[in-house]
């Protein structure tokens, strides 16, 4: 790992670069509205929002001996455990490609800066790997700043060969304008089940109430400006990624199993287990949230973004159901992005358990 | 993956009633204890009647009567705890019946006030044929 310094509005900045092969591209990791590299970087520790929602419930847990009979909730209320995933750059660096990450400015501001700081960026790696191929790996807002970027910049574009978006609002997303009904729907859950929903949804809020996600509202003069004029590169190939889940953890609790409240011929008579269940109404969650918005939905979005606003027209797209934070280390959409990089990646998803399908 | 509680198997609630049981009638013999400051009562010296039973678990019993008019059922074990603690034990030395010959008719009433909890737990062990 080596440390890349660039200068950004008079300020020194960090750019974190992995070796790899020399024959293979360069891909620079852009991660999405109020992220941080971190977000490409190591994802577990930041977003944080690996919930492992399609694992087995534990079985029956054994409490003891008891005088009265359980009945009803143990206790309420838990989020699915949090699983081991494997970074863009984690991934990458497995299959021997170079990546270079950073942390961009206004992550929740307006995208003017972000670009005006990528630009240098590239031009610090054009000027440390001349002649070398680069590839634009870029997470939800960061797909757009690699648009701007490239259209405002053709001379740097030469250098790019690849640029994939991961759940990218090409064409905008309705969460700005239903930032206030959002919140009151994630306080009337708090008020239900108490602030393990902020554990669940304080990021949320704080996108939809953001200046970026404003600047990214569906006809917007920002994303207007965007796409008057825009033409794919020719010698770019274009590819993105959409994802139809909504759903981040379930929300567990303990309940009494029935035979806590059956005595035995035993003094205390009664013998207390516990068992794992979903709380019904609730979870899991977010697919019990009203669909008020596609990006909301079921089949339609990944939280953040709505899949038909992921698309751009001169790009191969890619459909998957996951969440807009799983687009941050899923195997099923890695494997994909390495196939387009030209491996085999069998061993991160084995081929034909691949659930996918080309939008 | 929805995961709901799943319902409880009735043959295993039964092996574990017979995993856990405990002759008192024995254990008293053993140590010549009142089990927790109650003595256990042999059938032969306070004989478990119907009409003595708590009305919840005499409607219950006529009520498995009813529905299984072939099977002869015997009344062999009595319990009745209140908060836990035993208040009546009536048994003797025989152990649980059979897991096939089991049935167990139970009911827990609750009295509470903002100075009181009583829990008061009636079990009857019968023998089916």
């Amino acid at each position: 790992m080596a440390t890349i310094l660039y200068e950004f509005e008079g300020q020194q900045k960090e750019l974190d670069f992995s070796d790899g092969s020399g024959r293979k591209p360069i891909i620079v990791l852009l991660h999405g509205t109020g992220g941080t590299k971190s977000d490409m970087v190591s994802p577990g520790s930041a977003p944080d929002n690996n919930y492992d929602h399609s694992s087995i419930f534990p079985g029956d847990v054994s409490i003891g001996w008891r005088d009265y009979p359980g009945i009803g909730v143990w206790s309420c209320c838990e989020l699915d455990p949090k699983m081991d995933v494997l970074s863009w750059r984690e991934i990458l660096s497995k299959y021997n490609f170079r990546t270079a990450v950073y942390s961009q400015v206004d992550p929740v501001g307006f995208l003017a800066r972000p670009v005006a700081e990528l630009v240098v960026v590239m031009a610090t790696l054009q000027k440390n790997f001349p002649e070398t191929d680069f590839v634009l790996l870029a997470h939800s807002r960061g797909g757009l700043l690699t648009r701007k970027f490239l259209k405002d910049n053709p001379e740097l574009a030469r250098m790019v060969t690849k640029v994939i978006t991961l759940h990218s609002p090409h064409t905008g997303s309705s969460l700005a304008s239903i930032a206030s009904t959002v919140r009151e729907i994630i306080e009337t859950l708090q008020d239900a089940i108490g602030d393990i929903v902020l554990v669940l949804f304080d990021w949320l809020l704080d996108l939809a109430d953001s200046d970026a996600y404003r600047e990214m509202a569906i006809g917007s003069e920002f994303l207007t400006e965007l796409a008057k004029g825009e033409n794919a590169y020719k010698w770019i190939q274009y590819f993105t990624f959409g994802g139809t889940s909504v759903r981040l953890s379930r929300i567990r609790s303990w309940v009494y199993t029935a035979e806590s409240a059956i005595p035995q011929w035993h003094l205390p008579p009664f013998f207390h287990e516990r068992a794992v269940s979903e709380v019904p109404g609730i979870s899991p969650i977010a697919d019990s949230l009203p669909n008020l918005i596609d990006e909301l939905t079921e089949g339609l979005g990944d939280l953040l973004t709505a899949d038909a606003r992921t698309r751009l027209p001169f790009a191969t797209h890619q459909v998957n159901h996951i969440n807009h934070a799983e687009a941050l280390w899923h195997p099923l959409i890695q494997a994909q992005v390495l196939r387009i990089l030209g491996e085999d990646p069998s061993d991160v998803f084995p081929p034909g358990d691949d659930t996918s399908f080309w939008g | 993956m929805d995961q709901k509680e799943s319902s409880p198997e009735p043959i295993l609630f039964i092996r574990k009633l017979q995993q856990n049981y405990i002759n008192y009638y024995k254990l008293q013999a053993a140590t010549g204890q009142p089990v927790e400051g109650v003595t256990v009562y042999r059938p032969k010296e306070k004989p478990i009647l119907v009409k003595q039973l708590p009305p919840g678990i005499r409607a219950q019993l006529q009520e498995y009567k009813d529905n299984h008019p072939k099977q002869e059922i015997t009344l062999v074990k009595f319990m009745r705890t209140v908060n836990g603690k035993p208040e009546l034990l009536i048994e003797d030395e025989s152990d649980l019946p059979s897991e096939s010959q089991i049935l167990s008719i139970s009911q827990t009433i609750t009295v509470n006030t903002d100075e009181l909890i009583r829990v008061i737990t009636d079990l009857l062990i019968a023998r089916r044929i």
